[in-house]
């Protein structure tokens, strides 16, 4: 029997395993595919809009109607209420009728009239900052646009003097561009980190309840599993399997949802096996460890939570304590998330992630030796 | 037949309960320390509160001395690392898609004349919209540095022409936004996801031990002789069985809350006692809800699935990354049934807003009921559970 063979018989072996244990089966393709509806849908709508503020207005009159009209047009704001109460206002937010307020201060006509600068304070919530974001810049947008209109017709009554006549107003303005992501949109940021996350743990865990309960079965499986052309048999197959669930997203996911994508499939097609077999590697390790099913599950589902937010994406690496980015890189979602986002959705070469990469290779690398040693060692020792 | 007390039966169970787990430590472990490193490590993950030194690429065409004190002025805030000048703007985006650079701000040729003549002057600034957060810092603090810088310079300007400081001020800008983030007034991300995700790996652990704790039971084929120890009594048999699996991740949560009040500096704005009470009514309703669900599943394998499937999205849909108002109704519909969506609603209104407790009484009341009904169902899931055919199965 050539070597070959072998591999080739653990693969078919693997298979058929995989397919008998509804757990597995379950996790290993179906969860792929739910998730794919289930996970983006609250994020459907991309962006915030049309979030519900309160003006309270401390000096009635033609300026603050304008403003009341302008809020009222403001895509990302709805004037739900405009009151002279303040405490009104506080009471609607405390509610969560409103989440942002903007104060128009008593005298503000008066000021204005005189040629003094007045600022309006814009109050939003920060217990949740994506709303504050959107407020405070609904808001901010609303007074430059009257505050503009303020100044032109100013100037066309006639300026104070000569010199000032002449000089235009003229701030410098900050166009803000989102590069990627042009719509700057929430899905089109969290998604596409979550799919990498997601094909690791649906990998991983797979392949961690198959041989824990190997594992729980007798010391038989883990020796058959100790073998090299059977255990890259088995891993074989898991990866392919996960090649298959990344695909799936990478392609058909980010089309459905219309999140950026296609920057660079071919260098993502490529890497993926990589990063399936690192992860389906780790999990043999763990399996063969924990030597228990139910075990694996408790264990590593709730890693998912910390394991996104040490990626590097949701927070930057730079501003995660130094011990943790060293814990985080003995996980292949690490590198993966970041690599496979620059490579799918910032259309990077091969060569701009290569230090990711080659971070996967090592990490492949380790978690075959592990694999293999944790198994021997189950196989051998009595359960 | 002479049956123990209520109290008597919990305490028997609870006294098993604990002598499983210290034959087990594997299971201890799960249901301890495991819980508490996840939480420790994202707490830590967050611990510098706001990012810090955010690579930005200036690429400045203008290169007069103008230009490079505003590229020194924005490099002085915190949050932004100015970094060189980059040969030329294709540099400068190769740099941004390599992850080298979260940013890039271009200054235009001509913009130090401009801003002397008073002429429109217009800077590009390019962010890495995939990395969200890093990225929204960075446009509003860059934005914030510009604002300040040509205020500055146009005041000069003005007061240069002889004008009085006071109303050239005015004649600058008549109206400006005083923008003020209540309630967490840094915005700091500490503060703003710390105590959630917390609260997501407690909830999530609260229904994996609670299944865990229950189908072993049924897996080991030792209902009976738990319900012996019970007494008979289905309610002392649950209970006595979850107040022991439940008490860790209780004394995490809190402990997470002391942390983050008394070692961070995060003040709870509202009330102390009912955001502590409101995280018991939290691990308690996940508790309550797993047993129904292990109990409907009728074995270990099948409830942890169900479990899992429930619990590990419900951040997703919780409402703090992502508002629940700006989701889908079928979204809003599956966020509205998990319970960890309205702690986490009276828990933003306790700590942050300091909303007066009775704000809060419709999330607490959700909260109680997902702790409480199921317990009328507590009867039929232990008869459920007492059938020999429902033992055994790995």
């Amino acid at each position: 029997m050539s070597r070959r063979h072998g591999v080739l018989l653990a693969m078919r072996l693997t298979l058929r395993a995989v397919l008998r244990d509804t757990g597995v089966l379950l996790l290993l393709v179906v969860a792929g595919v739910a998730y794919a509806f289930f996970y983006p849908l609250p994020y459907a709508r991309e962006e915030v809009t049309r979030v519900p503020v309160a003006i309270v207005d401390g000096d009635p009159g033609p300026l603050t109607r304008q403003l009341v009209r302008f809020a009222k047009a403001s895509p990302k704001l709805d004037v739900r209420l405009v009151t002279g109460d303040e405490n009104e206002a506080r009471e609607a937010l405390w509610r969560r009728e409103v989440e942002g307020l903007l104060v128009v201060p008593r005298g503000l006509h008066a000021d204005v009239y005189r040629g003094r600068a007045v600022t309006l304070p814009v109050m939003g919530n920060g217990a949740f900052l994506l709303l504050n974001k959107t407020v405070l810049q609904g808001f901010a947008e609303v007074v430059g646009t009257l505050s503009a209109g303020i100044e032109i017709a100013r100037r066309q009554a006639g300026g104070a003097t000569p010199a000032m006549a002449a000089l235009q107003r003229a701030p410098v303005r900050v166009v803000p561009h989102s590069l990627f992501n042009t719509r700057d949109g929430y899905a089109s940021y969290i998604v596409p980190a979550v799919s990498v996350l997601i094909v690791q743990q649906t990998v991983l865990i797979s392949a961690a309840m198959l041989v824990g309960t190997w594992a729980e079965r007798g010391r038989s499986r883990l020796r058959w599993l100790a073998r090299p052309r059977n255990g890259l048999g088995l891993l074989a197959t898991l990866s392919a399997f996960g090649t298959l669930t990344g695909l799936f997203w990478f392609g058909f996911v980010f089309w459905f949802w219309d999140l950026p994508r296609g920057g660079n499939p071919w260098g993502a097609a490529a890497l993926l096996p990589v990063f399936c077999l690192a992860s389906a590697a780790m999990g043999v390790a763990l399996g063969a460890w924990a030597g228990r099913r139910e075990r694996v599950f408790m264990l590593w589902v709730p890693t998912s939570l910390p394991l996104m937010f040490l990626s590097g994406v949701p927070w930057p690496v730079a501003s995660i304590p130094a011990p943790l980015n060293v814990l985080a890189a003995a996980f292949p979602s690490s590198p993966g998330i970041l690599a496979f986002v620059r490579l799918n959705q910032q259309g990077a070469s091969l060569a701009d992630v290569a230090p990711l990469g080659g971070q996967l290779m090592v990490l492949c690398g380790s978690y075959l030796v592990l694999a293999a040693a944790v198994s021997a060692r189950r196989g051998r020792s009595p359960p | 037949m002479d049956r123990p007390g209520f109290t008597e039966a919990l305490r028997a169970v609870a006294h098993r309960e604990l002598r499983a787990l210290r034959h087990d430590g594997w299971l201890l472990a799960l249901v301890t320390w495991w819980p508490l490193l996840m939480v420790v490590v994202v707490a830590a993950t967050f611990s510098a509160g706001l990012p810090r030194d955010l690579p930005l690429r200036v690429a400045d065409h203008d290169r007069s001395a103008t230009s490079r004190q505003l590229a020194r002025f924005i490099g002085q805030a915190p949050t932004l690392r100015v970094d060189g000048s980059p040969a030329d703007d294709s540099d400068a985006f190769a740099a941004v898609r390599r992850g080298e650079a979260v940013g890039l701000l271009v200054v235009p040729e001509g913009f130090e004349r401009r801003l002397r003549t008073g002429s429109p002057n217009a800077l590009q600034l390019f962010v890495n919209g995939q990395l969200s957060t890093a990225a929204s810092v960075m446009q509003s603090d860059v934005q914030v540095a510009v604002t300040l810088f040509s205020a500055g310079a146009e005041l000069q300007i003005r007061t240069a022409h002889g004008e009085a400081a006071a109303t050239a001020l005015g004649a600058v800008e008549p109206l400006r936004p005083g923008l003020v983030t209540l309630f967490n007034g840094a915005m700091n991300y500490e503060g703003f996801l710390v105590p959630a995700l917390g609260a997501a790996l407690v909830q999530m652990f609260a229904m994996f031990t609670t299944v865990v704790l229950i189908g072993r039971e049924l897996r080991e084929a030792t209902v009976s002789a738990w319900l012996a120890a019970a007494g008979g009594r289905p309610g002392a048999a649950l209970a006595g069985k979850l107040a022991v699996g439940m008490l860790p991740l209780l004394v995490i949560g809190w402990g997470l809350v002391g942390w983050l009040v008394l070692a961070r500096g995060f003040a709870v704005a509202g009330s102390l006692p009912l955001l502590l009470a409101a995280w018991g009514a939290m691990v308690a309703a996940n508790a309550a809800v797993g047993m129904l669900v292990v109990g409907l599943a009728s074995g270990l394998r099948l409830g942890l699935s169900a479990a899992g499937f429930i619990t590990s999205p419900a951040f997703t849909y919780g409402g703090i990354a992502f508002p629940v108002a700006a989701m889908p109704l079928l979204a809003q519909g599956w966020s509205a049934a998990l319970p960890l969506t309205h702690f986490l609603r009276l828990q933003s209104e306790q700590w942050w807003m300091g909303a007066p407790w009775a704000v809060s009484m419709g999330s607490a009341a959700v909260l109680a009921g997902f702790a409480v009904l199921p317990w009328f169902a507590a009867p039929a899931l232990v008869r459920r559970m007492a059938r020999p055919a429902a033992w055994g199965h790995s």
